[in-house]
């Protein structure tokens, strides 16, 4: 009993809050996209082998062509589409489930149709776009201005900035840094993110 | 019991303010929540209890824009899977499963950003009641300056919740908040529940955190440093006692004069009414009742304004979880946790401040166990009877060793009193705690910080409020009603002269209406209760008299036995020793003989005799169940005690 109270004592400091070792569950969670049949799966710490249509894939196997209509891998995430009718709150666990054990072993993934593997530029690309199109770009379109993706070559993004962002030098710096700040989370080597 | 019940529907509805909103906060304790209320709330919250548990609830309005929404501020919690009363309190009302109140209409759950990691698993519990939620990050400042850094809007998104970041004791965020709490119902819910295996929940927050671009804070240096001294087995002792002697001294000694201040002044008024209210019903009424009354609840002010200021200073300073984690070893040993020692050590100085430093232990059995021991503490409410029971009974100059025998004799009472309120306490536990399992002791070392005086002030001034409001209200009906018992009916000059006793004599005339009084006739019926401890009827009306106030049974002990001064206690000593029994079988045989001085002592050490303690226990337990059972085994234990030390003094002289 005192051994308890004074292990749960050392637990309680701050420091010990961090995390020791990585636990065996997939590191994953899933936020909503525009589509409220769609799913994205945000993964972390496992490269996906592909992007593009999910074929078939230990785990997932189960749901494909059943519950789910279609999985698509992209970098840093998977997509899933619910049948017509299908409620995620029933639906998620059993997807996350399957998720988990399709991420313990990505070497057996089958890509569908159209399905390939990304290089360094165009994963790069493929991730700026999906935040210039999604959450960054909706901050500059909030304040009345837009983000255009000029390219994305060996770790540094070009952007150009239109409407009111335009000529206001605090919007493309917090515009850049924003953009930077996420990018980084998904493709570490992400050197800089220039104003064209 | 249905009274009950429709007084707490009652209580409910009144809380929802007629339909508006009601927004409950949760999140663990010490992680910014009570901030956040008190800034969305102003000072304008209503404290009280959960219906039929010993746990506070506090709960208010926030005005913004016109409408009203009901926050309430439920009790820290760590997780909805309860391992304490508190905890299952709070995941009983989110479920809308205690009785009149029902399920709050939306969430907020506040998590400290320095912790985050803990907190996120408190609100995977939380989103899957499938109710509007959204978080609210505190202490941002902190997390920035110890190197950390959280993007809330990636957060928010990877949560699926709204998120804002406030700094509550600054006031930065409240602004969003309101915003926020005004566009309740479009807290959206999360399409997926979180995880609830182990393994796949811990993946999940590790990606929410990596999502919302995390960076843990470093451990705080400032803190590391000042806790290798504080926490540091021999010199941290050493301080911790230095802080405590000082919060003894400010609380006994320093109050004093204030306390001083607030009788003469009360005194001087009821010495103004006496002499201006011609009705002498009305004037004793005026001056001995009312503002004898009213003074008796102020007096006690000081002494809680002066504990609550130093509690509220060292709490926010992150010290008292230091304190309580010397203590807990101590403690421990009579079952308690470490926090119950700041309870314990108030009630020296008054058993009140004592039983409302409970509220500062988290869980509620140790709060029931605490509150029933500290009454025996030796409060300075039973020093004038001490010290002038222990005059009588050892004579001027005795010593013992190289020390006074009095000394002595106080010092053993003061330490019969702090073991006897741990034992106590200890036996409490145990019977209370007969059917629960091991609970785990969590306790956080909160980083050191500056407090605000806003955050200060908050916490010193409600429980004063609180005091005043409530206990006000029962103190001064007791004293009311031991004036009335006391004092009527009063007696004509004529009634007076007939018994022989001089009109003119005020001191002869109150012990004449006092014998005669319904106090004396209850006096003598309870005389057979107290008769095998040798106490005539009217030690038992001083015993009465002080169920308002220990100290009372000086003053009417005084009265009684004619002094000139009630107030001087070496007279009342005096005519005291030359008291003999008025009737029955003893007649014209001494009264404080050493036998029965030691019963009387004994009786004061052990017996709850102090309404103000019964009423302040009532408030905090909320019922009356908890006050009798205290009021009941201290006076069985009191009588047993008295018994036993008049016997053993037989014996020995």
């Amino acid at each position: 009993m005192r051994a308890i109270r004074d292990h749960l004592r050392r637990v309680s400091r701050p420091a010990d809050a961090r995390p020791g070792r990585r636990p065996p569950g997939a590191v994953t969670h899933p936020e909503r996209t525009d589509d409220p049949a769609v799913l994205r799966w945000v993964v972390h710490g496992t490269e996906l082998p592909f992007t593009g249509p999910l074929a078939s894939a230990p785990g997932l196997d189960g749901l494909l062509g059943g519950d789910l209509e279609a999985v698509t891998v992209t970098p840093g995430a998977v997509l899933t589409t619910a049948a017509p009718g299908r409620s995620w709150r029933e639906l998620g666990p059993r997807v996350r489930a399957a998720l988990g054990t399709a991420l313990g072993s990505v070497a057996d993934w089958l890509p569908g149709p159209g399905a390939r593997r990304l290089d360094a530029d165009e994963t790069l690309r493929w991730c700026a776009r999906e935040l210039i199109d999604g959450p960054v770009g909706r901050i500059a379109t909030a304040h009345g201005g837009a983000i255009e993706l000029v390219d994305a070559h060996d770790g540094v993004v070009r952007v150009r900035m239109h409407g009111a962002c335009r000529g206001c030098p605090a919007a493309v710096v917090t515009m850049t840094q924003r953009l930077e700040a996420q990018l980084r989370r998904r493709v570490p080597d992400v050197r800089a993110v220039e104003q064209a | 019991m249905s009274s009950a019940l429709s007084h707490h529907a009652h209580a409910g509805s009144a809380d929802s303010g007629g339909g508006s909103p009601r927004i409950a906060l949760i999140g663990s304790p010490n992680g910014g929540k009570t901030s956040v209320f008190n800034r969305l709330t102003g000072l304008h919250a209503k404290t009280g209890n959960y219906p039929g548990v010993t746990v506070s609830r506090s709960a208010g309005v926030a005005r913004i824009g016109g409408a009203e929404y009901s926050i309430e501020d439920l009790p820290g919690t760590y997780s909805l899977s309860p391992i304490s009363p508190d905890e299952r309190l709070v995941a009983e009302l989110l479920d809308g499963g205690v009785k009149g109140i029902g399920a709050p209409d939306g969430l907020l759950v506040v998590a400290d950003s320095t912790a985050l990691r803990r907190s996120l698993l408190l609100f995977a519990e939380v989103v899957q009641r499938h109710m509007p939620t959204a978080l609210v990050l505190t202490m941002s400042d902190e997390l920035t300056r110890r190197g950390g850094s959280i993007d809330t809007e990636a957060l928010g998104r990877a949560l699926g919740v709204p998120v804002v970041t406030v700094v509550a004791n600054r006031g930065i965020g409240i602004g969003e908040l309101r915003e926020l709490i005004t566009g309740w119902r479009d807290w959206s819910v999360p399409p997926v529940d979180p995880p609830t295996d182990t393994a796949e929940l811990a993946g999940w927050v590790d990606s929410v955190l990596a999502a919302g671009g995390y960076e843990d804070p470093r451990a705080d240096a400032r803190t590391e440093r000042i806790d290798r001294v504080l926490l540091h087995p021999v010199l941290g002792t050493v301080i911790f006692f230095a802080v405590m002697f000082g919060f003894f001294q400010a609380i006994f000694t320093w109050a004093a004069p204030l306390q001083d201040g607030v009788e003469d002044f009360f005194g001087w008024l009821a010495g103004l009414a006496a002499e201006h209210i011609g009705n002498p019903l009305l004037s004793s009424f005026v001056s001995d009742g009312l503002l004898g009354g009213v003074g008796g609840v102020l007096v006690f002010v000081p002494q809680i304004v002066m504990m609550y200021f130093i509690l509220a200073l060292l709490d926010a300073v992150g010290y008292m979880s230091r304190a309580a984690f010397l203590m807990d070893r101590l403690m421990s040993r009579f079952g308690l946790e470490g926090r119950a020692f700041v309870a314990v050590l108030s009630s020296f100085a008054c058993a009140i401040p004592g039983v409302m430093a409970t509220r500062t232990l988290p869980n509620s059995r140790d709060r029931i166990a605490t509150m029933l021991g500290v009454p025996l503490a030796t409060c300075s409410a039973r020093l004038p009877v001490y010290i002038l029971l222990v005059g009588i009974l050892i004579p001027d100059g005795t010593r013992v060793g190289p020390f006074s025998g009095r000394g002595v004799a106080m010092f053993l009472l003061y330490l019969l009193g702090g073991v006897s309120a741990l034992t106590a306490s200890a036996v409490v536990k145990r019977i209370t705690g007969r059917h629960d399992g091991v609970l785990p002791f969590y306790m956080e070392m909160p980083p050191y910080r500056i407090p605000t005086p806003r955050s200060v002030g908050i916490a010193m001034w409600e429980p004063t409020k609180a005091f005043l409001r409530k206990a006000g209200t029962i103190i001064l009906a007791t004293t009311i009603a031991i004036w009335a018992l006391t004092t009527i009916p009063l007696r004509g000059d004529a009634e007076l002269a007939a018994a022989g006793v001089d009109p003119g004599d005020e001191v002869a005339v109150t012990a004449y209406t006092m014998e005669h009084s319904a106090a004396a006739a209850i006096g003598k019926a309870i005389e057979p209760v107290f008769e095998p401890l040798g106490f005539d009827w009217r030690i038992d009306v001083a015993l009465l008299g002080s169920l308002a106030a220990r100290e009372v049974s000086v003053s009417t002990l005084g009265q009684m036995a004619s002094a000139l001064d009630p107030e001087d206690d070496s007279e009342v000593a005096q005519g005291l020793d030359g008291w003999t029994y008025t009737d029955g079988p003893r007649a014209g045989e001494k009264v404080f003989t050493p036998a029965t001085t030691v019963a009387l002592l004994l009786f004061f050490a052990f017996a709850l005799q102090c309404m103000s303690t019964v009423a302040i226990m009532r408030r905090e337990t909320g019922g009356w169940r908890w006050p009798s059972i205290a009021f009941g085994y201290m006076f069985v234990l009191a009588w047993v005690m008295a018994f036993l030390g008049r016997a053993v003094t037989l014996l020995i002289t």
